[in-house]
Parts: C-alpha cells; sequence; structure tokens
C-alpha cells in the first residue's frame, strides 16, 4: 500500500498509457481485427462495415446493401481458425452457436446458410467474381483482386 | 427421418418443403411438414403461401429437430399434445423483421386454417363416453378461419429475446366453438448457457381452458458435455366437470434434469431423468383406465427414464 515513489510513479504512468490506448482505440471506433480482413468487390462503393452490421448480412437478418443490392456474403470452412476468428470478433458467438442458429433458419423453413468456401484463396475468387459479394480472409491473404472494408464498431 | 429442400426460383422467389417419415403402429407413414412459397418483397417484409410451419413460440417451427433442444423431447405442458399449437396452418402469411438502432423485431402474421393433435382421454371420461371405445387416444382437431400473429423482440443484449404469440379461429366441429390461445416467450443463448421460458393460455367457448408453460436451463460443461433442468405444467378445466372427479387427469407437472454428450452439433446423446406429478399425460392405457380408477390404484407420480441419440444434418 506503501510503495517508493518511483514505485508509485511507474504505476501512474503505466495507468495512463493503458487509458491512452484505450481512449485511442475508442477514438478510432475501430474493431481489434485479430487475424482477419473483410473483402468486397472492387465495384462495391461500401468502405466500411460496423461489426453488427456485418453480422447481419452474415445471417441473413440483413438481405441488401445499401444500394439496395442483394447481399451475397461468403463463408469460410467450419474449421478453419479465420472462421473462428470472424466469429468470435462479428458474430459475438462461437462457431458452433452459429452452426445451430443455421440449423434454427433452416429446419423452420426461413432460409439456408450462405456457401462456404475451404480457403482465402476461394473466397478472394469467390468476391472477385461477384459484384455484390462480402468474404472475410486472413491478414496476409489479401490480394489487389479485392477491396479491403474498414470493420467499425 | 426428415427431408428439407429449398429451392430458389429466382432472386426473390424459394420454394420450401420438408417431408419426414414416421414409424408408427400402424407401420411408416410419410407427412409433408410444409409446402410453400416465399416472396420477398424487402428486408422487412416477406409473403408466404402454402402449408406454413406455424410461428408460435420458440419452437413450434423446429418441433422434430432434436439438435436444437436439450431434452429428447420438448415440454410437455407447452409442446405436447395439448392444444396450444398445431405445426403448420394452410393459408398466407407475412414475415419480416424491423430493426430500430440494436433492436430488432421479427413479426408473423397468418391466416387460414390448421391441425393440432390433443391427448383426448381425460375429455372423453369426463364426458361421460366409454373408454373401452377410445381407439386413439391422439386426436387431430382442426381450426379454420385463423388468424393469428407473433411478434419476437431481439434486445441489444446479444443472445436476449422476449415475444408473444396469439391466434384465434373456429373448431371445425359442429358446435363450431371458438379457439383461442396467447402465449408469451423468454429466450437467452449464449455460448454456454441458455435459458428459456414460455406460458401460454388457451380457451375453449363452452368447452375447456387450459393453462401451461415450463421454464428450461442448459449450461455446456466442454463443448462435448451439456447439463440441463427443466420444469413444466399444464392444468385443464373442462366446463361442466367437477375438479373433484379424478383430478390428477387434469393436470401436469414434471421436472426433469439431462446430461447430454454432443458428438458435433449435429448429433447428441441424451440421458435424461424425469419426475411426473399428474395424469394428464401419464396414465395406464384407456382400455385399463377406469379399472384402475375404481379399484384406486392410479398413481400421480411417474418416474422416467430417457436414454437415446438425436442428430440433424
Amino acid at each position: 500500500m506503501h510503495g517508493s515513489p518511483r514505485a508509485r510513479f511507474g504505476a501512474l504512468a503505466s495507468t495512463i498509457a493503458l487509458a491512452a490506448v484505450l481512449m485511442a482505440a475508442r477514438s478510432s471506433e475501430l474493431l481489434a481485427q485479430t487475424g482477419f480482413l473483410v473483402i468486397v468487390n472492387h465495384a462495391n462503393p461500401v468502405t466500411s462495415l460496423t461489426a453488427s452490421e456485418l453480422s447481419r448480412v452474415f445471417l441473413h437478418t440483413q438481405a441488401t446493401w445499401p444500394s439496395g443490392a442483394r447481399a451475397q456474403p461468403v463463408d469460410q470452412g467450419e474449421l478453419s481458425n479465420v472462421r473462428r476468428r470472424f466469429s468470435d470478433d462479428v458474430h459475438r458467438m462461437d462457431v458452433p452457436s452459429v452452426q445451430e442458429y443455421w440449423q434454427e433458419v433452416v429446419f423452420s423453413g426461413r432460409g439456408a446458410p450462405p456457401p462456404q468456401r475451404a480457403s482465402d484463396d476461394e473466397v478472394i475468387a469467390y468476391v472477385r467474381t461477384h459484384p455484390n459479394a462480402v468474404g472475410y480472409v486472413a491478414v496476409t491473404a489479401v490480394t489487389n483482386d479485392v477491396k479491403v472494408v474498414l470493420l467499425a464498431r | 427421418m426428415a427431408l428439407n429442400l429449398l429451392a430458389p426460383v429466382s432472386e426473390r422467389i424459394t420454394i420450401h418443403t420438408q417431408a419426414q417419415t414416421l414409424q408408427t403402429d400402424d407401420g411408416t407413414k410419410v407427412d409433408l411438414d410444409y409446402a410453400f412459397a416465399e416472396y420477398q418483397v424487402s428486408d422487412e417484409v416477406t409473403l408466404r403461401l402454402g402449408k406454413v410451419k406455424h410461428p408460435f413460440g420458440i419452437y413450434t417451427e423446429v418441433f422434430t429437430v432434436g439438435t436444437l433442444r436439450p431434452f429428447i423431447d420438448l415440454p410437455q405442458g407447452f409442446y405436447g399434445p395439448v392444444g396450444f399449437a398445431g405445426q403448420a396452418y394452410n393459408g398466407a402469411g407475412i414475415t419480416g423483421s424491423a430493426r430500430s438502432g440494436e433492436w430488432t423485431a421479427n413479426y408473423d402474421v397468418y391466416g387460414g386454417g390448421y391441425t393440432l393433435e390433443k391427448f383426448r382421454v381425460p375429455e372423453e371420461l369426463y364426458h361421460g363416453s366409454s373408454l373401452q371405445d377410445v381407439s386413439q387416444e391422439i386426436e387431430v382437431e382442426s381450426t379454420r378461419n385463423v388468424i393469428g400473429g407473433r411478434v419476437v423482440l431481439h434486445t441489444p443484449v446479444r443472445g436476449l429475446s422476449v415475444g408473444s404469440s396469439a391466434y384465434t379461429g373456429i373448431l371445425d366441429e359442429p358446435a363450431a366453438n371458438r379457439r383461442t390461445v396467447v402465449a408469451a416467450q423468454f429466450d437467452y443463448r449464449s455460448n454456454a448457457w441458455t435459458l428459456q421460458s414460455e406460458v401460454a393460455y388457451e380457451d375453449q367457448v363452452n368447452d375447456e381452458r387450459a393453462a401451461g408453460g415450463y421454464v428450461q436451463t442448459a449450461y455446456r460443461l466442454t463443448s462435448e458435455w451439456q447439463v440441463a433442468a427443466q420444469y413444466d405444467y399444464l392444468q385443464n378445466r373442462f366446463n361442466g366437470v367437477s375438479a373433484a372427479a379424478a383430478p390428477s387427469l387434469q393436470f401436469h407437472r414434471e421436472g426433469a434434469v439431462a446430461l447430454n454428450y454432443w458428438v458435433s452439433r449435429s448429433m447428441v446423446v441424451k440421458l435424461e431423468y424425469h419426475h411426473v406429478n399428474g395424469n394428464r399425460f401419464a396414465m395406464p392405457h384407456p382400455e385399463d383406465l377406469v379399472a384402475t380408477l375404481d379399484a384406486g390404484r392410479l398413481r400421480t407420480v411417474t418416474h422416467l427414464v430417457q436414454f437415446g441419440a438425436q442428430f440433424a444434418f
């Protein structure tokens, strides 16, 4: 409780540094993207999406882009690490819970899940060839064939 | 075993069908769960026409899918053959959603007719019919001129929703009594926890009233192991029948626990114990019921252990 002046100064400096980082993160309104990037076709005018907007598009509770065009989300395989990270960050559900969501939608006759592609390259190829598509890939996999979308909170 | 088919005719028009095969005492039976056409006008409005899953409560539309619930059967006090909801309606409906900020409301309105299954023994007994003549315990009851709807409000808390369902219609029988059912639901789901509760009230003019409901919770210990607990109840009141006449035939109170092993989200093995108080569903075979009652041997408590596997893919 009564540390040395040096220790107390160190603790205060750490607290200030942490607060500064938190404020910076909040002001930039950027969601921490740990290991994936969201991509769309170059023809798509969308430049940023919130996590909840993106989640709605992938769960088919929002069917269209702001332009009115029908959104075409494409998922990665259920066992892929990038799918797991995307699910945790964007849906705030683990992959099995998302699978359960789709079981409910399918068996109640209310729709079908997005198509799945087995690799980052296949997702990029899908997005490149579908003007209204949206996908996600590992940070290191992105190419100039697609446009990266900013993911905001 | 059910087979689900979805055929997109165009960007906005889709055909949905699902058929299932059932093993019954009379052999294998094929049932058409639903078959309807859907036209999506917008995110907010979709039109449906045909035999459509009945939008009532949390589970009516996925009544046969065992991997979407913690127990082998749905809570009998709400989803049993009690007369609250049919599995599909024949008619036309509108479904959709409306969003405001982080709140989303999903809605359904519909009109047409439907059939539902009802366990008839207590009514037959109370109305003086000879139980010896009861050839089928489950009665299929038709309701026409139905109008109804459901609203489910998804809150900003991820996985938390509340809602209400209701419908009214005319029973397709000579007396043509009106049946009205209202229900409310609470549903919370996270990666590990599930907590759900529903209550319903049914009024059949000049015939009977029923109130039922349940609360159930489940927790995933690991990705494979899950524990669950449930309590459900049902209370019937038949017009012109004294509650003193075998009162246990008019109520059902059940507590249950389960231990589940999930091979994947598409396959689960369940072991469960149920403690049932009341004879609304738990009773001897109808042909033995009168003799059992006369001999004063009708036990009101039933212990049930169930073990089984369920899958969906």
